[in-house]
C-alpha cells in the first residue's frame, strides 16, 4: 500500500530542487548526451593540447615512409616467440619496393621489436606559444609509430588529425558565438520594437535564406584572395559562416521575444519605469537564453560539416594549416582511396564530433521543453 | 477561389525579393578582387601555359565590359532575361549561359526532387512505425541510424559510396549518371533501363540526411498527436489501430513536415551540389564550382539566381500543399 | 440468467497505472451495475478514478501504464450472451465490434475530441460505415438524420463543414450524433458540459435526457458535479481515490446522504441561501503513492473513529442503500 520509505523521500527531495539544478538533473538523465560531452571534452583537450598529444609534428614528413599503412592494428603483446610483455609493442616497419609493381609495400622486420611508451621524448615543440617541451603523449623510442598511417608525403596521419581538430573544432565555436550575437540582437530588436523595425529585418532574412546556405558559403570563400596567409584564411571563413547563419537563430529569437513581448510581467516592468534595455537584458533574454543555446549547440555541427565541406572543396582552409575537410582533399581522386583507405580517418572524427553535438543539443532541447518536465 | 489569388499574391511579392536577390548574387559574384580576367591569367600560369600578356588581358576585359561599373555590368546582365538570355560563359568559349543551364537544368531538378520524395516516402512510414513502437528493438536501432545519417556530411558519403562500390559492388553505376554509350543519344527504352540503374546511388545519398531528419521529426510528431484526445474518439468508434495511426494521427502529424519542406529543400539542393561534385554528375553543382574558381561572373551570377528562384518556387509549392492538407489554413486563406 | 434488466455489470474491477514512481492504484476494486434504459451517474472529484472506469468499460485505459488487475465486467448484449469484457484482448476484434456500435462514448473537450482535419460528413460516415453494412447513399442518409436527431440546422450544409467552424455546443452535438449513429444500448458521457457554457450546458443535458428516453439506451454519466447528478440520473455511486463509497439511487442519495464524504460535498455546493464562508473539505485528496492504510477518507472525517484508521470499511447494506462506511457497520465487522 505504502511505496518504500525512501522512495517517499525521493518524490519529497524531488519537489524542493531549485530549478537549475532540475534541470542539471534532467540533462544527466540523457545518458547518451552525457557521454557524448565526455567524448567532446576529451577531443578538445587534446586538440588543445595538441603538440602533447601528437606523435609528431603537423608537417614533419617521413620519406622512407610514404603512405605506411595503419600500425593501430598491429599492436602486440605477444611475439613471435610466444612471450607476454605488459608493455605493448610493434614490430618496426620497413618500405620494400614491390618488383612487380613498382609500389612501396610495408613489412614488419619481426626482428626488432619498438616498444611503446608514455610520455616520450620526441620532436620538441612550443606549445600554445610559451609553453616549450619535447614530451609527447605516447610514442616509441626508435623507429617510428604511425597508428593511423601516413599520407602521400609520409606525414603521420594522427597529427594531422589532431592538429586539424583545432580549425575544424574551433571554426564551429567561434562561428556560433559570432552567430549568436547578430542572431540575438536583430532577432530581439526585431521582437521587442516591432512596426517597421520588424518588417524591414523580417523581408532581409527572408531574402537571406532564400539563397542557399551552401551556395552562399562557396560563392563567400571564394572571395577570400589567394594570396592570403592562412591564419587570416581561418579568419575569413570563420566570420563567413558566422554571417550568413544568423538568420535562422534570429527568426526564432524573434519568436519568442513576440510570445513574450505581451506578458503581464512585461507590461508591469514597463509600466514601472524600467528602461528599454533594462527590460531587454534582465527579462526578456534570460527567458529567451535556453533557447538560443539549444539553437548555438545545435549550429555547431552545421558550421563542422560546412568547413569541412569548403576545405574539401579547395575553397576553405589553406594549407600550411590543416583542417579535417582538407585532409579529406585527397580522396578526390577515388583510386587513393581504393589503395590507402586509412585516409577516410579524419570522415570518422568529423562523424562523431557531429554526432556528440547533436545528442547533446536534443537533450538540452528536451531538457528546456516543459512538457517532458 | 481563396486559393488561388493566394498564389498569385505570393507570386507577385516574389518578384521584389527575386530583383533584389539578383543584385545580390551578382554583387557577391563581382566581390573578389580582380576580374575574370585575372582568373584567367592565374590559371594560365598555373597550368604552365606562361604568362598572357597584358593587352591580351585588357582585351579581355574590353570585350566583356568587365573595366566598367558595377551598375552597367548589372544592367548588361538584366537586360538580356525578357529575352532569356542571362549572358555567356567567358570561361566556355562564350558559350551562352542559356545553353548550358537548358543542359543541366532539368537533371538538377530531377535529382533534387527525386531526393525530396524518397527521403519522405521512406521516413513518414519509418517515424510512424517508431512512433507506434515506441522503445522497441527496431525503434532504438532505427533511432540510432537516423542519427548516422544526419551526423555523416552527404559529400563524405559520397566518397564512402564510391569506395564501396569500388571494393564490392560493380562500379561502373556510380559516378555518373549514364553509361558511355548512351551519352549523347536519344531516349529509348534501353537508356532509360540504364539511367534506372545508375539514379539509387545519388538520390540516396543526397536524400539520406533528409530521411533521418525526418524520420525522426515524424516520430516526434506522431508521438504528440497520439496523445490528444481525438484519438482517444477514435479508437472509441471502434477502429482499429491501423487506421486510427495513418488515418487520423499521421495525417496530422505529417502537416508540420510539409509546412518545413520550405526548410528542407535548400538542404537538399545544398547537398545534391556537393555529392554532384564530388560522383562528377552532370548538374549545376560542379557547373556552379568551376565558375566560381574562374569568377565567371555572368554563369555563376546565374546559377546563384537560378537556384534562389527554385527555393521561392518550392517555397511556394509548400505552402499550397499545407493549404491542401489542412483545412484550417485553407479557411485562413479565404 | 435471472437479472435481464442488467446490461452492465462490473465486479470488483481494478485498474492499476505502472509508472516510474510506482504503482498507483487507480480504480481500485469498483462494483456496480448498470441497467437496462436507466442512467448510471458516477461521481466525484478529480482523481478519484471515475474517469478510468468509464473508459475501462471499452478497453481504453490508458495504454501500456494501465492495466486491468482483476475484476469482471460483464455485459449481457442480448437475452442469451454474457461477454466479460474485461477479459478481451486490447484493441481485439471483439471488444472493437462494441466500441461506437453497442457502447459509445463522449468526452469532456469537444474541440479537442474531434479530428481538426476532416469534416463533419467524413466523421460520422467513419462510424456508420464501420458497424452498418449499407452503401455510401444510405449512409449519408443515416448521417443527416443523426444530426437532425442532436437538434442541429441545416444538417446538409453541416456535413461539410469542419469542426473549427462550430460552436462548443454545436461541436458537442456531433459528438453526440457520431455516438448515438448506430443506436448503441450504453452511452458514457465523461463530464460531457463540463467545458460548456451554463446555458448551452442546461441545453447539452436536456437532449441527453430526451435522446435517452427516445432510443431506450442505457446511460453513464460521469461528472464532478452534483446538479447534473440530481437532473439526469436514475442511480449514482460515490467515488473516492480508487474505491466507490457509497451506492443509491439518484432520490435517495439527494434526500439522506450517508457517508460523510458524500455530505460534506452536498454541505460545498453553493446556494443561493448560503451566507458567510461556503464549507469546504478539510485537508486535500491524498498522494495516490501515499494512500492511508484502513479508510482513506479517515484524514479529512470529522466523526472518524479508531477503526476507521486501521481497517478498511466494508460495504453496509441499508436497504437499496449501500454505503462503505464504519459508522454504518451495527456492529458487523468491527
Amino acid at each position: 500500500m505504502f511505496l518504500k520509505q525512501n522512495k517517499i523521500q525521493k518524490n519529497e527531495e524531488f519537489l524542493t530542487l531549485s530549478e537549475g539544478q532540475l534541470m542539471w538533473r534532467q540533462f544527466f538523465k540523457h545518458k547518451v548526451a552525457v557521454v557524448s560531452s565526455i567524448i567532446l571534452i576529451f577531443l578538445y583537450t587534446v586538440v588543445i593540447f595538441a603538440n602533447f598529444f601528437a606523435p609528431y609534428g603537423m608537417l614533419t614528413g617521413h620519406k622512407f615512409h610514404l603512405y605506411a599503412p595503419p600500425q593501430i592494428t598491429k599492436i602486440n603483446f605477444v611475439d613471435n616467440e610466444g612471450n607476454f610483455h605488459i608493455r605493448p609493442f610493434i614490430y618496426r616497419q620497413v618500405a620494400v619496393r614491390d618488383p612487380k609493381t613498382l609500389r612501396f609495400v610495408y613489412q614488419d622486420n619481426l626482428k626488432q621489436k619498438d616498444f611503446i611508451y608514455f610520455f616520450v621524448r620526441g620532436e620538441p615543440y612550443t606549445m600554445l606559444g610559451f609553453i616549450k617541451s619535447d614530451i609527447h603523449f605516447f610514442g616509441v623510442k626508435e623507429g617510428n609509430f604511425f597508428l593511423l598511417g601516413t599520407d602521400i608525403i609520409g606525414r603521420d596521419l594522427l597529427s594531422r588529425i589532431i592538429f586539424g581538430g583545432r580549425v575544424s573544432l574551433s571554426i564551429g565555436l567561434i562561428g556560433v558565438i559570432i552567430l549568436v550575437i547578430i542572431g540575438t540582437i536583430v532577432g530581439t530588436v526585431s521582437g521587442y520594437f516591432g512596426s517597421w523595425i520588424d518588417n524591414l529585418i523580417q523581408r532581409i532574412i527572408e531574402i537571406i535564406r532564400t539563397i542557399p546556405q551552401v551556395a552562399l558559403w562557396m560563392a563567400l570563400a571564394s572571395i577570400i584572395p589567394k594570396e592570403w596567409p592562412s591564419t587570416y584564411v581561418y579568419l575569413g571563413i570563420v566570420i563567413i559562416f558566422g554571417l550568413i547563419s544568423w538568420a535562422g537563430l534570429a527568426r526564432e529569437v524573434r519568436g519568442k521575444v513576440l510570445a513574450i513581448r505581451r506578458s503581464d510581467f512585461i507590461y508591469a516592468a514597463e509600466i514601472s519605469g524600467a528602461s528599454t534595455s533594462r527590460i531587454i537584458a534582465k527579462h526578456i533574454i534570460p527567458n529567451v537564453l535556453s533557447h538560443i543555446i539549444v539553437i548555438a549547440t545545435l549550429s555547431i555541427p552545421i558550421m563542422i560539416i560546412g568547413e569541412a565541406a569548403l576545405s574539401f572543396l579547395g575553397l576553405g582552409i589553406k594549407p600550411p594549416m590543416t583542417s579535417w575537410g582538407l585532409l579529406l582533399t585527397q580522396l578526390r581522386e577515388v583510386q587513393t582511396l581504393k589503395h590507402y583507405p586509412w585516409l577516410i580517418s579524419p570522415a570518422g572524427f568529423i562523424v562523431v564530433s557531429v554526432l556528440c553535438f547533436n545528442f547533446i543539443g536534443d537533450a538540452l532541447r528536451d531538457v528546456n521543453d516543459p512538457h517532458s518536465r | 477561389m481563396g486559393l488561388l489569388s493566394y498564389i498569385v499574391k505570393r507570386t507577385l511579392f516574389s518578384i521584389p525579393v527575386i530583383i533584389v536577390i539578383s543584385i545580390l548574387c551578382f554583387g557577391i559574384i563581382q566581390l573578389p578582387p580582380g576580374d575574370y580576367a585575372d582568373a584567367y591569367a592565374a590559371v594560365a600560369a598555373s597550368t604552365g601555359g606562361g604568362s598572357v600578356s597584358k593587352e591580351y588581358l585588357e582585351k579581355i576585359r574590353e570585350r566583356y565590359g568587365l573595366d566598367q561599373p558595377f551598375w552597367i555590368q548589372y544592367w548588361r546582365w538584366v537586360k538580356g532575361f525578357p529575352e532569356g538570355d542571362f549572358g555567356i560563359a567567358m570561361s566556355l568559349q562564350g558559350t551562352p549561359v542559356t545553353d548550358l543551364l537548358k543542359e543541366r537544368l532539368p537533371m538538377t531538378l530531377f535529382l533534387n526532387f527525386s531526393a525530396l520524395i524518397f527521403a519522405l516516402m521512406i521516413a513518414l512510414p519509418i517515424g510512424i512505425y517508431s512512433a507506434t513502437h515506441q522503445y522497441s528493438l527496431l525503434d532504438y536501432l532505427l533511432t540510432f541510424i537516423a542519427f548516422i545519417g544526419i551526423a555523416i556530411p552527404g559529400f563524405i558519403l559520397a566518397v564512402f559510396i564510391i569506395a564501396i562500390s569500388i571494393f564490392w559492388f560493380d562500379s561502373s553505376y556510380i559516378g555518373r549518371l549514364y553509361s558511355n554509350e548512351f551519352i549523347g543519344k536519344a531516349w529509348n527504352m534501353d537508356k532509360t533501363i540504364d539511367f534506372l540503374k545508375h539514379l539509387p546511388v545519388p538520390i540516396i545519398t543526397i536524400g539520406i540526411a533528409q530521411t533521418s531528419n525526418t524520420m525522426r521529426i515524424m516520430r516526434g510528431n506522431m508521438l504528440d498527436v497520439l496523445k490528444q484526445p481525438f484519438i482517444q474518439t477514435a479508437r472509441s468508434k471502434g477502429l482499429s489501430e491501423p487506421v486510427v495511426n495513418w488515418k487520423h494521427a499521421a495525417r496530422i502529424a505529417i502537416n508540420p513536415i510539409i509546412s518545413r519542406i520550405g526548410v528542407y529543400l535548400p538542404e537538399i539542393i545544398a547537398t545534391e551540389m556537393l555529392v554532384s561534385i564530388v560522383l562528377n554528375l552532370n548538374t549545376i553543382g560542379p557547373l556552379f564550382y568551376d565558375s566560381l574558381i574562374a569568377q565567371d561572373m555572368y554563369l555563376a551570377g546565374t546559377i546563384l539566381l537560378v537556384i534562389s528562384i527554385i527555393l521561392v518556387l518550392g517555397n511556394l509549392i509548400a505552402d499550397v500543399a499545407l493549404a491542401l492538407s489542412d483545412p484550417r489554413i485553407r479557411h485562413e486563406l479565404n | 440468467m435471472k437479472e435481464n434488466n442488467v446490461l452492465v455489470d462490473v465486479r470488483d474491477l481494478a485498474v492499476n497505472f505502472h509508472i516510474e514512481q510506482g504503482i498507483v492504484r487507480a480504480v481500485d476494486g469498483v462494483s456496480f451495475k448498470i441497467e437496462k434504459g436507466k442512467s448510471l451517474g458516477v461521481v466525484g472529484e478529480s482523481g478519484c478514478g471515475k474517469t478510468i472506469t468509464a473508459l475501462s468499460l471499452l478497453l481504453l485505459h490508458p495504454q501500456p501504464e494501465g492495466q486491468i488487475e482483476r475484476g469482471n465486467i460483464f455485459f449481457y448484449p442480448d437475452r442469451e450472451n454474457r461477454i466479460d469484457i474485461a477479459k478481451l484482448g486490447i484493441n481485439s476484434k471483439q471488444i472493437r465490434k462494441r466500441r461506437g456500435n453497442d457502447i459509445s462514448m463522449i468526452f469532456q473537450e469537444p474541440m479537442m475530441s474531434l479530428n481538426p482535419v476532416h469534416n463533419i460528413g467524413q466523421q460520422l460516415l467513419e462510424t456508420i460505415r464501420l458497424h452498418q453494412k449499407v452503401d455510401k447513399k444510405t449512409a449519408k442518409e443515416i448521417a443527416i438524420e443523426a444530426l437532425r436527431r442532436v437538434r442541429i440546422s441545416a444538417p446538409e450544409r453541416r456535413m461539410k463543414e469542419y469542426p473549427f467552424q462550430l460552436s462548443g455546443g454545436m461541436r458537442q452535438r456531433v459528438m453526440i450524433a457520431i455516438a448515438l449513429s448506430c443506436n448503441p444500448k450504453l452511452l458514457i458521457a465523461d463530464e460531457p458540459t463540463t467545458a460548456l457554457d451554463v446555458t448551452i450546458e442546461a441545453e447539452i443535458l436536456n437532449l441527453i435526457i430526451d435522446l435517452q428516453k427516445e432510443l431506450g439506451m442505457s446511460m453513464m454519466m460521469i461528472t464532478h458535479d452534483l446538479g447534473v447528478i440530481g437532473e439526469v440520473t436514475d442511480d449514482v455511486v460515490v467515488m473516492y481515490v480508487g474505491k466507490i463509497v457509497e451506492k443509491a439511487s439518484t432520490k435517495k442519495l439527494f434526500d439522506e446522504p450517508l457517508h460523510p464524504y458524500t455530505k460534506a460535498l452536498f454541505k460545498s455546493r453553493p446556494e443561493i441561501r448560503t451566507q458567510g464562508r461556503l464549507s469546504s473539505i478539510k485537508g486535500s485528496v491524498p498522494n495516490p503513492y501515499m494512500i492511508p492504510k484502513g479508510c482513506s477518507f479517515e484524514p479529512r472525517c470529522e466523526v472518524a473513529m479508531d477503526i476507521c484508521k486501521k481497517k478498511v470499511p466494508e460495504f453496509f447494506d441499508l436497504g437499496e442503500h449501500h454505503v462503505s462506511c464504519w459508522k454504518y457497520s451495527n456492529g458487523e465487522g468491527l
